[in-house]
């Protein structure tokens, strides 16, 4: 399929990122069109990481420009590309081990409970994090018996669901 | 499929250390006629309420898999700061206990800058903080204890009878103390991002959490629980020592790790550290009622302090 005229949904110029001595991006350009699914291929240390971290806030860039639907955007950490819909899965799966696949799935946006006082301190509603986890894991046909229990104890294949769900919504939300 | 177990906590993972609790209990009733009565028990637990509350601040920084050697140090400063200011340059007591305590999480917001933006490791960082308080304790006081303190500073060191126990306020505020961090770090957004640092500081970050905004904030809220134990420390001997603190610094440590909370970080309960302090108390009340030396006590704290690190350490093999 031709997808070369649709418009562009993301797209980077003259990435530069260096780390001390080490120069990861050297002007590394990006083009995303709609409906395009895109695989980033290249040696080890060839820099792959470093461009999805930049396009996705986890890193920021020395140098150049990242346009998304056009509009010239500045991640400052993965939140903000979060909420321009920018989700990440990381190869080592970057997740909390001791603390449970509820937990996990809503790291760093947790379901805050109504009312004052648990707006005050935050306290978070582990009761809808839990219904959501489910069903979120439902989606993905993944035969989880607790959600509350460790990540670790979870196999490979396992944890790796964990690490898409969490850049999932699930399907009644 | 594999691993589809539900894990709950193996049993003796939690009740590890109210067994060292049972055990020590038992082994020091064999040793001194004294030692069970319901007399030494409330001494037990007035003397714990210092470490006790240091141990809260200190188990904190360990959930981030740090370390904080100036616990003691910052206490001691803050317990000089509070009753000279009110003592010796008239200022109104309760005006002086929060400058006090303002200073201990001073130390504290000085050890977080430190380890987030030098990046420098938290045993070096405090090793400095803890010598810095240590000196200004001293130079500050004139290496003079601080007497004659007005009334509200020593409020915590009342006691109410229930039968023959004598329980100070100071040690129900420190119960209090446990039981809302306890639900603090179990039940609100911080206290989970507290866990989430100490358990993978690059995932955490990438989920987006600050986490060095999490990190200074324990450190300061460690210097918190320093400054109410330096209240406290003031209120159980009614004097401002600048020699105190210095078993407490050693204690802490151990209290929190005994109390099951792992120094690799994330992992462990924060009223764990409390039945900790209390076994470390048990340890040098029955020690001291067997009439052993004081440097034996400091020698077997560090034994121990091993020991609790090495089942850490060996318990978490299998899982890392």
């Amino acid at each position: 399929m031709d997808t070369s005229n649709r418009p562009l949904v993301m797209e980077a110029r003259g990435l530069v990122k260096r780390y001390g001595q080490v120069t990861a991006l050297d002007g590394a350009d990006f083009e995303l069109r709609a409906g395009e699914i895109m695989a980033v291929i290249g040696d080890n240390g060839a820099g792959k990481s470093s461009l999805i971290k930049a396009l996705s806030g986890a890193t920021i860039p020395d140098e150049g420009e990242i346009k998304l639907d056009g509009k010239t955007i500045h991640f400052k950490s993965p939140i903000d590309a979060r909420r321009e819909g920018i989700e990440t899965v990381y190869q080592d799966l970057a997740v909390a081990p001791a603390m449970t696949i509820a937990e996990n799935l809503f790291l760093g946006r947790e379901i805050i409970r109504d009312g004052f006082f648990s707006r005050l301190l935050r306290v978070i509603d582990k009761k809808k994090m839990l219904e959501e986890s489910i069903a979120r894991m439902n989606d993905l046909k993944v035969g989880i018996r607790s959600m509350t229990q460790a990540v670790e104890t979870l196999s490979g294949g396992q944890r790796q669901c964990v690490a898409v769900a969490r850049s999932r919504r699930s399907r009644g939300t | 499929m594999p691993n589809l177990k539900t894990p709950t906590l193996p049993p003796i993972a939690t009740l590890g250390p109210l067994f060292a609790l049972l055990l020590a209990v038992i082994f020091f009733a064999t040793q001194s006629d004294r030692f069970l009565s319901v007399q030494n028990f409330s001494l037990i637990l007035q003397q714990v309420m210092v470490v006790g509350t240091i141990a809260i601040g200190q188990t904190l920084i360990i959930l981030t898999a740090g370390i904080d050697l100036s616990c003691g140090m910052a206490m001691a400063l803050g317990g000089i700061v509070m009753t000279k200011l009110a003592a010796n340059s008239g200022w109104n007591p309760y005006l002086a206990i929060l400058a006090g305590i303002v200073v201990c999480m001073a130390i504290g917001l000085v050890n977080g800058l430190l380890v987030t933006r030098i990046k420098l490791p938290p045993f070096i960082v405090t090793l400095g903080t803890m010598n810095i308080a240590f000196a200004i304790t001293q130079l500050y006081s004139n290496a003079q204890t601080v007497t004659d303190l007005p009334a509200p500073m020593t409020y915590f060191g009342n006691t109410l009878s229930i039968g023959n126990a004598a329980l100070n306020y100071g040690t129900v505020l420190m119960v209090l103390l446990y039981v809302f961090m306890w639900w603090f770090l179990r039940d609100t957004q911080h206290g989970r991002h507290i866990y989430a640092v100490g358990n993978n500081p690059e995932a955490t970050r990438l989920t987006g959490i600050a986490t060095d905004k999490v990190l200074v904030g324990v450190y300061v809220a460690a210097g918190l629980f320093y400054g109410i134990a330096s209240l406290l420390s003031v209120a159980r001997t009614g004097v401002g020592d600048p020699n105190a603190g210095q078993t407490e610094n050693l204690d802490a440590i151990p209290a929190g790790v005994l109390g099951g909370t792992s120094l690799f970080g994330g992992r462990g309960m924060v009223l764990g550290s409390l039945v900790g302090a209390i076994v470390v108390g048990v340890l040098r009340n029955g020690l001291t009622l067997m009439g052993v030396p004081s440097v034996y006590q400091v020698l077997i704290t560090g034994i121990l302090v091993i020991l609790a690190v090495t089942t850490d350490q060996l318990s978490r093999k299998g899982v890392r």
